[in-house]
């Protein structure tokens, strides 16, 4: 990079660091570092919930996806509003009026310390992993990208996260996070408007977007009923509000959240404003990937955007060939580009698909070798597109901003993960359990060094995750098994009187080994898992409520 | 039909005491989205969804 480009991620990086920490108040007491002290504004939590939620994944992946397949992933968030009107009206005053600290803390009270224990374990296990693969992901592409050292580049993402989270508790990761949104808000259009403004003259924006179109990028609704496709209407909409619900309700780094609100009906606003932007946002990164698309049909794009791998694949027999098949295919691309533009005509659209259809085979056929050369049969370098792309084409001084912003986005998830983390670990199980008659002053020099451990763990994890790609799938599906199941449980909370402290745990295990059933037994796609766990919780707590004789009782 | 409700969380024993003076700014906070306000957000919400989807199966369309 520049000098200015490392300038750019270094002042971010202080600045992020410094003012969150001098934005924080009265963190003196477990109160104030987890909780705020209930003091922070509604848009401030709005924005550090969507910032908690969209992590470096979000933006450097589902680009990658855009450009590799369109605009579908956007079907994906149509349940999160419905979600958040349905966790307003249920979930939220619960957590609120009730005052806790945690979402399982509920739990307890409800049915009994056991069931609270399973699900802040639960809860730990899950997100203890999934905090270091949040890490792992930018830090390996970034790493790839820039040409730096992969354990240096977890250094740089996870030590400014911890220090200010540490210090600072929630009302730090609350503060950063509002600025972390503005910096990604501000590289996304930043970025849109620098990619459209470097189209050859002739290509308006109407221009790029109807090549998009013919080549199937801007289906953003698919009306199909598929349990097995991923991306539908119903699946984004049905499975989609499960999993919302899951997260944004389940979920302490969520929950957490909107319990530092001022108010409970600032509480629901936060959650909210989520409902209004969150769409609109997703488009638009979806849409830079789709204008990475087409703005590489006039540009030829690299074989391979893993420049490590493209590096390898060099030496690889007929690889030379096929670079230089793929770079006369692009010319092919960028020439049916501008006659499908100019004549708008069905044999310009047939020609302009054929060159992208050779294009494509002659890259499949590089991955081919990759994959043959690596022993890696799901090689895929659509992660690297969006890096890549602004590399090697945004000015100086812009690079350094979007990798401020794909800094930003991974510290804002991993900064509300790792307060989440500690708020459960304390609460859950170091008052309840051990040191229950502590002062306020030891209960918040141990929250500081619990932030360090599960930041300094995540760390550890991010390094050896990159060099086991399966850990990451392995994670994933962790979070997947136990969503839904959580949800089920506070739903057998929350909304039934039948529900025993039993059922609620044989519920619980009842939720998760259905759903890996049906994850490893049917290709129904994992959308719709949650659905599947909150049905099999409801549906095994009843039955051993129905032996328990618990209907009886209430009956009576 | 089993039994379904909502119970009312303030009635927990485990509730601690609440802050008087948080009590006061939240009672004044609350009134700048009363449940009236939240509730015209909700089909705010939901409208605004409807139009998206809308707008997003129009922008799949328009440019074919």
């Amino acid at each position: 990079m520049h000098p200015i480009d490392w300038l750019v991620v270094g002042s971010y990086l202080t600045y992020v660091v410094w003012s969150s920490l001098k934005q924080s108040h009265d963190t003196g007491a477990i109160k104030g570092y987890f909780l705020a002290n209930r003091s922070l504004p509604w848009w401030a939590v709005g924005l550090s919930i969507m910032a908690t939620q969209m992590s470096a994944i979000t933006l450097v992946g589902t680009t990658g996806q855009a450009f590799d397949d369109g605009m579908r992933f956007i079907q994906f968030y149509l349940g999160l509003p419905l979600a958040m009107v349905i966790l307003c009206l249920t979930v939220v005053p619960f957590f609120y009026r009730a005052k806790v600290y945690t979402a399982y803390e509920y739990l307890e009270n409800r049915f009994d310390s056991r069931t609270r224990t399973l699900a802040s374990i639960l809860f730990l296990v899950s997100r203890g992993l999934s905090c270091g693969v949040i890490i792992a992901a930018p830090a390996v592409i970034l790493s790839i990208v820039l040409g730096w050292n992969l354990s240096l580049t977890v250094l740089a993402i996870g030590v400014p996260t911890v220090i200010y989270t540490m210090l600072g508790g929630v009302q730090a990761v609350t503060w950063a996070d509002v600025k972390q949104m503005g910096i990604i808000l501000i590289g996304i259009t930043t970025v849109i408007i620098i990619i459209v403004s470097q189209f050859p003259p002739g290509v308006s924006i109407v221009g790029a977007m109807q090549l998009a179109a013919a080549s199937g990028r801007l289906t953003t609704v698919d009306f199909s009923f598929d349990l097995k496709s991923t991306y539908t209407f119903w699946s984004g909409l049905l499975g989609g509000t499960f999993l919302m619900l899951s997260y944004f309700g389940c979920d302490q780094s969520q929950v957490q959240r909107y319990l530092t609100a001022r108010s409970l009906s600032e509480s629901r606003v936060s959650l909210l404003m989520s409902a209004f932007l969150k769409i609109p946002i997703q488009f638009a990164i979806l849409l830079l990937g789709v204008l990475v698309f087409v703005f590489y049909n006039f540009s030829a794009p690299p074989i391979l955007f893993n420049q490590a791998q493209f590096e390898e694949a060099k030496n690889q027999p007929r690889f030379e060939q096929l670079v230089g098949a793929h770079k006369k295919a692009s010319e092919n691309v960028q020439y049916a580009s501008r006659q499908f533009l100019l004549e708008e005509s069905e044999a310009s659209k047939s020609a302009y698909l054929s060159a992208l259809r050779e294009r494509q085979e002659i890259r499949s056929r590089a991955i081919q070798i990759v994959q043959v050369s690596e022993g890696a049969s799901s090689f895929s370098d659509v992660n690297y597109v969006f890096p890549s792309f602004v590399i090697n084409n945004l000015p100086i001084g812009m690079v350094g901003l979007i990798v401020a912003a794909i800094f930003a986005a991974a510290m804002s998830s991993v900064s509300s993960e790792l307060n989440a983390l500690s708020t459960s670990t304390v609460m859950d199980f170091y008052r309840r359990l051990f040191r229950p008659d502590e002062d306020e002053k030891h209960y918040l020099l141990f929250s500081k060094i619990v932030t360090g451990i599960w930041g300094l763990a995540a760390c550890a994890v991010a390094v050896y995750a990159s060099q086991l790609g399966s850990l990451i799938e392995v994670v994933n599906r962790l979070g997947s098994f136990f969503y839904g199941s959580l949800l089920g449980v506070f739903v057998l909370a929350i909304a039934t009187r039948w529900a025993t402290p039993l059922s609620a745990s044989t519920g619980l295990i009842g939720g998760m080994i259905a759903v890996a059933v049906v994850s490893l037994l049917t290709e129904i796609s994992f959308l719709w898992y949650n659905l599947v766990g909150v049905s099999a919780v409801i549906l095994v707590a009843f039955l051993t409520s129905w032996w328990e004789g618990a209907f009886k009782v209430v009956q009576d | 039909m089993i039994g379904l409700s909502f119970e009312d969380p303030t009635e927990l024993e485990f509730c601690p005491m609440e802050n008087k003076s948080t009590n006061i700014q939240s009672k004044v906070v609350e009134k700048k989205f009363s449940e009236a306000k939240i509730r015209y957000i909700y089909v705010a919400v939901l409208l605004n969804t409807i139009i998206l989807i809308t707008l997003l199966w129009w922008f799949s369309k328009v440019f074919i």
